[in-house]
């Protein structure tokens, strides 16, 4: 389970992410001990590589903390990937403002590899794909932690995502639906990943309203707080225009005969485990 | 089983297979036929004393006789790989009293190396000890072994250990608090115990060891000899966190003092001989 990430740095690597897709224009580094050279590109700042960058660039964060906020991938800027240099895990982004939110991305077909997203404490997510007026398609990723007091991650509007091998944890939320101007979240696939230490929902609604078409969770683990307790909710996707499969899954929970899992009618139960094992029956 | 090579290409993803990735600051070499163009050092201890901080050490496909190794606090984000095939390069203490390697600094990460300690020795690998906590602590493809305690996390955060191996000890994995607290969100999966006489994952004492222990399609196999283990999972203390899940376990049922978890620890279906169980050990 959830070997997608490495596969993934492995499509990079051949693909030739690492010095820069093949058709890149060009690599940036931030962080400390970037490489130097002939024609390497050493920016001080995410916010000011974001800037520079253009479609289909590349940027290289070094492994540390990269104490920024409220950054933001324009909708003008697509095909951008952000990857993580070293160990997993090493790379994150953290604001050191409590105000700030972490990255806002509004840009097509952004992908995101080994970064660690957060926001400060006082923001509100700690990664948002979307607004409530840009629905960015085919946000990708793989090995990161989204984490925050806040919402960890959110999904605003967005299509055609793809959450491999993630961390969403230490939030209120970890993950949130949320549907914008432009119509719902769709085509969104959830694998292999890992929610932990949500106080409110592991994954949530904004509110009881269609928020998502086309919802794949697959393979994922659910688990509680550290101190044993339960989230208020794993899952709360209570309206029945919301569509999609929930498969796989394991809940930390004793049974799926519980209100802390919440599912509208348009939302297929696939069997998902709990204590009381792989379970056909619908949560009630 | 299948992760290791992806797992490689990630390493490969950021370089570390060539000259360490973009970050990085020195590439190390210690063994044989160690290449030419690189800093070629004569033992694993003295890289060890030479390293800084993002530094990445290559071992060559060889058995590496030394012990009492260790990343100091001070050390972190350092990467170990072990060149060559699977399994072909491993550290092997020659004196009996010797542990294998201790791990006191964040972000450290073991690919393909084996780990193993003297016969009287403690541990073989240790993540963290009586006052030191280390953070993200990454194995992937590596096996530990050694008579006593194979590996042992003691007040470890954020671990992953992933298509490892624990085998021919008394305990594969122990669990231990320490003066700063429990281990924290422990991960580990797709991994493969055997020939543990005592205990494929084992607390310390009967005390909290461990919050958020997520233990995922595991393997626990009995001895080679069709011989049980005294206990496969050993976590009694009700405080522990975490689930199991996906994990199969070479006993006839999980009705059996084999398998003890406390109160704190979900057990979602996993396997014995009777099949995928709903029902917590006991």
């Amino acid at each position: 389970m959830m070997p997608g990430f490495w596969k993934t740095a492995r499509q990079g690597f051949w693909g030739g992410q690492a010095i820069g897709l093949p058709f890149a224009g060009n690599v940036y580094y931030v962080g400390s001990g970037a490489p130097s050279g002939v024609g390497i590109r050493r920016v001080d700042t995410i916010a000011a590589a974001l800037s520079l960058m253009i479609s289909r660039d590349v940027l290289v964060l070094g492994p540390q903390e990269h104490a920024e906020g409220n950054l933001s991938i324009p909708a003008t800027k697509p095909n951008i990937v952000i990857m993580g240099a070293g160990p997993r895990g090493s790379c994150f982004i953290e604001p050191a403002t409590a105000a700030h939110n972490g990255l806002e991305i509004l840009a097509d077909d952004v992908t995101l590899i080994n970064v660690g997203v957060a926001n400060g404490s006082g923001g509100t997510y700690g990664l948002s794909v979307g607004s409530q007026t840009v629905s960015p398609d085919r946000f990708r990723s793989y090995g990161c932690k989204f984490e925050g007091t806040g919402i960890a991650a959110r999904l605003y509007g967005a299509g055609d995502v793809l959450l491999d091998d993630c961390e969403f944890a230490w939030a209120n939320t970890g993950l949130q639906f949320r549907a914008n101007a432009n119509g719902f979240v769709t085509q969104a696939f959830i694998q292999g990943s890992r929610f932990h230490n949500n106080a409110t929902a592991c994954i949530s609604e904004s509110a009881n309203q269609q928020e998502v078409d086309n919802l794949q969770l697959w393979n994922n683990l659910f688990d509680q707080l550290e101190d044993g307790t339960e989230p208020t909710d794993f899952i709360l996707l209570q309206h029945n225009g919301n569509t999609g499969v929930i498969g796989g899954n394991i809940f930390a929970l004793a049974t799926n005969a519980t209100a802390k899992l919440t599912i509208g009618t348009g939302l297929m139960w696939a069997p998902n485990g709990t204590e009381a094992g792989w379970s056909t029956a619908r949560p009630a | 089983m299948t992760d290791y090579w992806p797992e490689l290409k990630q390493g490969a993803a950021s370089a570390i297979l060539s000259a360490g990735y973009p970050f990085s600051g020195n590439a190390y070499y210690v063994g044989q036929n160690s290449p030419i163009f690189g800093r070629r050092i004569d033992t694993i201890a003295e890289a060890l004393a030479t390293m800084v901080p993002r530094d990445t050490l290559f071992l060559g496909p060889q058995a590496h006789v030394e012990g009492n190794l260790s990343i100091p606090a001070t050390l972190s984000n350092i990467t170990i790989i072990g060149a060559g095939n699977r399994g072909a390069c491993f550290i092997e203490p020659s004196d009996i009293n010797e542990e294998g390697l201790e791990v006191l600094a964040d972000d450290v990460t073991l690919i393909n190396v084996g780990l193993a300690k003297g016969s009287a020795a403690d541990f073989a690998l240790s993540v963290g000890d009586a006052n030191t906590s280390p953070d993200r602590f990454r194995a992937f493809g590596c096996k530990i072994e050694g008579d006593g305690v194979a590996a042992c996390l003691r007040g470890a955060g954020d671990v992953l250990l992933q298509d490892c191996e624990f085998a021919w000890c008394a305990t594969a994995l122990q669990l231990r608090s320490n003066s700063i607290g429990f281990n924290t969100q422990i991960y580990v999966r797709k991994c493969r115990f055997h020939n543990f006489t005592t205990a494929g994952i084992g607390e310390f004492a009967n005390a909290q060891q461990v919050n958020n222990l997520n233990v995922e399609d595991c393997i626990f196999e009995e001895q080679e000899d069709g011989t049980t283990p005294t206990d496969f999972i050993l976590l009694q203390d009700n405080a522990n966190t975490g689930c199991f899940s996906g994990n199969r376990f070479a006993t006839p049922t999980n009705a059996a003092a084999v398998l003890t978890i406390g109160t704190g620890i979900l057990w979602m279906s996993n396997a014995t001989e009777a099949g995928w169980s709903t029902a917590r050990p006991a």
